[in-house]
């Protein structure tokens, strides 16, 4: 038995053995498949990038390409040296640049001095025919590559920006489609979509002599695979009022988000200041970038998705839709409002009995106050400050439903949740409180905190009366026959915990917002029926913000739009007029004479100055 | 004193002889893929490849001197604590190791780079070994060889968690050892074609496979058509191979998550391959079709220099012998394996102690796999498994580990006549 099982064993070895070497025969003396035309050829492996998928807006515009730029490769060990201070001046780099350059390609992942390592990336066409003719140095090669390029000078916080792969990057994606010098979507759809705008790259297998210079393809293109462009994709964003309502923002902080309330597709994206796209391209990116991220006005920051500002009085239409829901207001019920609530410390400009319409209207603090500690202390508790904190935790669960508090998962990279405190928050802060602690939530301030996306989502919301799509800026994804669906969380309907019933009185009171009586009378456009709220969010950091959320028309609503400019003062003075100039430019195309002065008052109200 | 110099006189000079042939040509073929005709290094410059080697080859030496002294009846006797030290180090490096290529496997000491996974192999070796040796050797029960698997278990799972499934794939290959100690042809080799089947569906189309399992079948029962049994046997194996690989196909394509999967493709296909297209292979049959019958000379290789496979000096290193001897210096090397793997062979059966005759074939197992693979792989008839050449691959933990995996048998074997017979 073991001398057999040694034979098996033995058997085993010289079979593998045979194995290899009728292998190695056929490789190295039968067959002529693997043999190069010369002894001195090498095959090399040449990758093509695939063309970066192209945005469009909704109605087509173009708003991403791509344009060929120049890539300067070094192979270290071929160059000479001495070449350098010509090199520099040709390139236009001073001596540190260029041996900072160098120091850098020699940390990049793979790199070997035998072989082409990039140098200098981003050339435009321009630089590059320009130093082409003179460029004859040995061991320099150039290759050509598209770049992102962006056709307008707006929607950059919508769009993001491209970038060189970084090395953590490379470690999480590489393996399978990157390389050193690949560029990647930081940002924005840039970022979220990059998968499908990346496409894949094609390789070919090209036969090279000893002195570089190509002598065709390795066996006929047989291991060759073509480059697969990445997805073209199509922006819900509308070109015309995205540039508008950044024209409308400029010299102001903060950000304008306007919904189509029947699908999701946000309209129009701005968070100002913003600055151009174009700006973070090409070879000066990195200048560019610093520059940027200096600039004391924060350019870079996407306050619409990132920016936690205290929502104000545009938080009241939620807040009584709570309260109706919750049954502890009926549509007709009125609420005393006097001049001053002294256990609340609140002044109001209204009083008498007041009804939810004309409290909205009128925007009363010591009505949505009462309202407040109403909805929260509902008696099914005993004990009152325990009953607060049930009512607090209950309320918090409908704010969230409202999608405030909580991810909105749109389709826009580094979107922020935003703040709806609870039961626990309070203890841990306060120790002992009740309703009467925290009023100041059921008026939108507070510690409440709200992304302009998630307030334009709020009127999105009223619009619908009761249920949003999940706000996303990618409608379509492909062209033609080569679509993929977008994410199926994108057409699912997402509802509120408030039923369809107690919005129409709602609507009513913010129409009235919008209306000579009202406080945004700005906002009123004729021909068309706006429903809005206006917002004045105190905050410690200077004048009030000014907050409007709105849409129109009131039947049939067509846009959702939240308009939050920082330090500027009251609601109906900035946030509401901008927001109705950007509605009307939608719905009519135009904005009617008699409004224009609105246009011109509003661009002269400037509180920052551009860096 | 009598003792040491039988030693001298009972060591097996032939082995001894084959590990100095293969490390010399091993540490010039390193000289060779590194070697630039622009810019001529020492083949003892410390900063180049060879020089590096170079330094581990004494080491190497020294090891070897050091297991001289060793007194041979411990090895036995610290199987077990070895193992103990090793699972440590295993699960140490996940801890406090340093990240290369994606696994956590190294030890980053400042002067030296240790990967305990390749003396987790001897120290496997060793328990398993004096696990099987310990027990009454005619308990040679299929279920007594199942708790001896569960040796391999604790150092798989361990470095399956860094990852490194190269040198996990190492580990199965001491089913040889559990052959040698009593399981049957039959079960062996069904666990080997098991094995077989299921990396080759993982790989290849399961068409061409299936055709081609089809194929070898008719081919089969024309030349037995007038034995029936056999027939039936060919019936009954093949329709069992061509279930295997839909099953493979089907638990990978339908049952594994698409992560769960990728973990499989990065088994048969790791970081040494990372665009997937099989750049790796393709390179390394030109470099190895290259070479001729009679090869392009020593250091006048021009293909596995400089921009080759990221590889090209541990996984990869067959390829300067395929270029620059041709078919004669490759089917050299391939001899010297064979002649060194059934010297082995030889030796393990010839111990006396249960102990060395199953570490001395646990030996043959971790050789005869490394070459199998590494050698395959570069020729393309394997897929991409990332694990070296033993003594021509370049690197300190993978050297030094085969010498003492090598070392520790040769000092069992000059000791057999110490020992009364057990076996």
């Amino acid at each position: 038995m073991k001398s057999k099982k040694q034979f098996v064993i033995s058997v085993l070895v010289l079979f593998i053995a045979i194995v290899f070497t009728v292998k190695l025969f056929h490789l190295q003396v039968i067959s002529s498949d693997y043999k190069l035309a010369a002894r001195d050829n090498t095959v090399k492996q040449h990758y093509i990038e695939p063309y970066r998928g192209q945005i469009v807006d909704r109605n087509g515009k173009m708003l991403a390409n791509n344009v060929p730029v120049f890539d300067l490769y070094m192979v270290y060990r071929k160059v000479n040296m001495e070449d350098s201070s010509r090199v520099c001046q040709l390139l236009n780099l001073t001596h540190t640049e260029f041996i900072e350059a160098i120091q850098k390609m020699k940390k990049d992942r793979g790199y070997s001095s035998y072989k082409p390592s990039l140098f200098i990336r981003n050339f435009s066409a321009e630089d590059y025919a320009h130093i082409q003719d003179k460029f004859h140095f040995i061991g320099y090669s150039f290759e050509v590559r598209t770049e992102r390029n962006y056709a307008h000078p707006s929607f950059a916080h919508g769009l993001g920006y491209t970038a060189e792969i970084s090395k953590r990057e490379l470690d999480r994606y590489g393996e399978s489609n990157y390389i050193n010098g690949d560029n990647i979507g930081k940002t924005g759809i840039e970022n979220y979509y990059e998968k499908e705008l990346k496409g894949k790259k094609g390789i070919e297998y090209k036969i090279v002599n000893v002195k570089g210079l190509e002598k065709g393809r390795f066996k006929g293109g047989a291991y060759d695979s073509t480059a697969i462009a990445g997805y073209p994709l199509v922006s819900s964003v509308d070109l015309d009022i995205q540039q508008y309502a950044e024209e409308l923002m400029q010299g102001k902080k903060g950000s304008v988000v306007a919904i189509e309330p029947s699908t999701g597709e946000i309209l129009c994206f701005v968070s100002s200041p913003n600055y151009d796209p174009r700006y973070l391209t090409g070879r000066k990116y990195s200048k560019h970038m610093s520059l940027l991220q200096l600039n004391s006005n924060k350019p870079l920051y996407n306050r619409a998705i990132k920016a936690p500002y205290p929502p104000g009085s545009t938080f009241k239409p939620v807040a009584a839709l709570i309260a109706l829901q919750e049954k502890v207001i009926k549509p007709s019920e009125r609420i005393a409002c006097f001049g001053k609530l002294k256990t609340l410390h609140v002044k109001d400009h209204v009083s008498g009995y007041i009804g939810i319409e004309e409290a909205i209207q009128k925007s009363s603090n010591i009505f949505f106050g009462k309202l407040f500690m109403k909805t929260v202390q509902q008696g099914v508790k005993e004990d009152w400050r325990k009953d607060s904190q049930y009512g607090l935790d209950r309320w918090k669960k409908m704010v969230n439903s409202f999608g405030l508090g909580t991810d909105l998962n749109t389709d826009i990279s580094g979107e922020k949740k935003g703040f709806v405190p609870n039961s626990a928050y309070y203890n841990k802060k306060f120790g002992r409180w009740s309703a009467e602690t925290i009023f100041s939530l059921g008026i939108g301030q507070g510690e409440l905190g709200a992304t302009p996306l998630q307030l334009a989502n709020i009127a999105a919301i009223i619009a619908n009366k009761g249920f949003y799509y999940i706000p996303h800026i990618i409608k379509k994804i492909g062209v033609g026959n080569k679509q993929i669906p977008i994410d199926e969380r994108f057409t699912k309907k997402h509802y509120t915990m408030v039923e369809k019933q107690h919005f129409p009185i709602v609507i009513e009171g913010m129409e009235r917002v919008v209306s000579p009586g009202g406080t945004a009378r700005l906002a009123i456009i004729p021909d068309i029926t706006v429903c809005g709220k206006t917002g004045t969010a105190q905050n410690p950091h200077g004048d009030d913000h000014s907050v409007f959320i709105a849409f129109a028309p009131k039947h049939n609503p067509v846009i959702a739009i939240c308009t939050f400019v920082e330090n500027i003062g009251a609601g109906g003075e900035a946030a509401a007029p901008i927001s109705s100039l950007v509605m009307e430019k939608y719905i009519r195309g135009s904005i009617i004479d008699s409004r224009k002065w609105i246009e011109t008052y509003v661009k002269n109200k400037k509180t920052i100055i551009d860096e | 004193m009598t003792n040491r110099q039988n030693i001298v006189q009972s060591v097996d000079w032939i082995t001894i002889g084959i590990f100095f042939l293969m490390i010399l040509l091993g540490w010039l073929n390193i000289y060779a893929a590194d070697y630039n005709p622009e810019e001529v290094t020492s083949i003892f410059d410390p900063s180049s490849k060879a020089g590096k080697q170079f330094i581990w080859i004494i080491g190497a030496v020294v090891i070897m001197m050091l297991l001289y002294y060793v007194d041979y009846k411990l090895l036995d006797t610290l199987a077990y604590a070895l193992f103990g030290f090793t699972v440590f180090l295993l699960l140490a490096v996940l801890i406090v190791g340093t990240e290369k290529n994606g696994a956590r496997s190294w030890f980053d000491l400042g002067f030296i780079s240790l990967q305990p996974s390749e003396f987790a192999k001897i120290a496997t070796c060793m328990a398993l070994c004096r696990f099987l040796s310990d027990k009454n050797p005619k308990n040679q029960s299929n279920k007594f060889l199942i708790y001896g698997a569960g040796f391999l278990l604790v150092p798989i799972t361990l470095i399956l968690m860094q990852p490194d499934t190269g040198s996990v794939l190492v580990f199965f290959s001491l089913i040889v050892v559990l052959y040698i100690n009593g399981i049957s042809n039959g079960l062996f080799f069904s666990a080997l074609a098991l094995l077989g089947v299921f990396i080759l569906s993982l790989v290849f189309n399961e068409v061409k496979l299936i055709v081609s399992f089809s194929v070898l079948a008719g081919i089969a029962i024309y030349f037995f058509r007038k034995r029936k049994k056999i027939v039936i046997a060919i019936f009954i194996l093949t329709g069992a191979i061509i279930l295997q690989i839909l099953g493979t196909q089907f638990f990978v394509h339908k049952v594994l998550q698409p992560h769960q999967r990728k973990r499989i493709e990065v088994i048969l296909d790791p970081s040494s391959d990372p665009k997937g297209a099989g750049w790796n292979t393709i390179q390394s049959k030109i470099a190895i079709g290259s070479g001729g019958f009679t090869g392009k000379g020593f250091l006048d290789g021009n293909i596995t220099k400089g921009d080759f496979v990221p590889e090209q000096f541990t996984d990869f290193i067959f390829c300067t012998v395929g270029e620059e001897h041709g078919f004669i210096g490759s089917f050299f090397i391939v001899a010297l394996f064979v002649i060194l793997l059934l010297r082995l062979i030889k030796l393990a059966e010839r111990q006396k102690s249960h102990f060395a005759h199953l570490y001395g074939y646990s030996v043959v197992a971790i050789f005869l796999f490394h070459f199998l693979i590494n050698i395959g792989m570069a020729l393309g008839i394997l897929p991409v498994i990332g694990i070296p050449l033993p003594f021509f691959s370049y690197g300190g933990s993978s050297l030094w580990s085969f010498t003492i995996l090598l070392f520790i048998f040769i000092k069992l074997d000059a000791h057999r006549g110490d020992v009364l017979a057990r076996r």
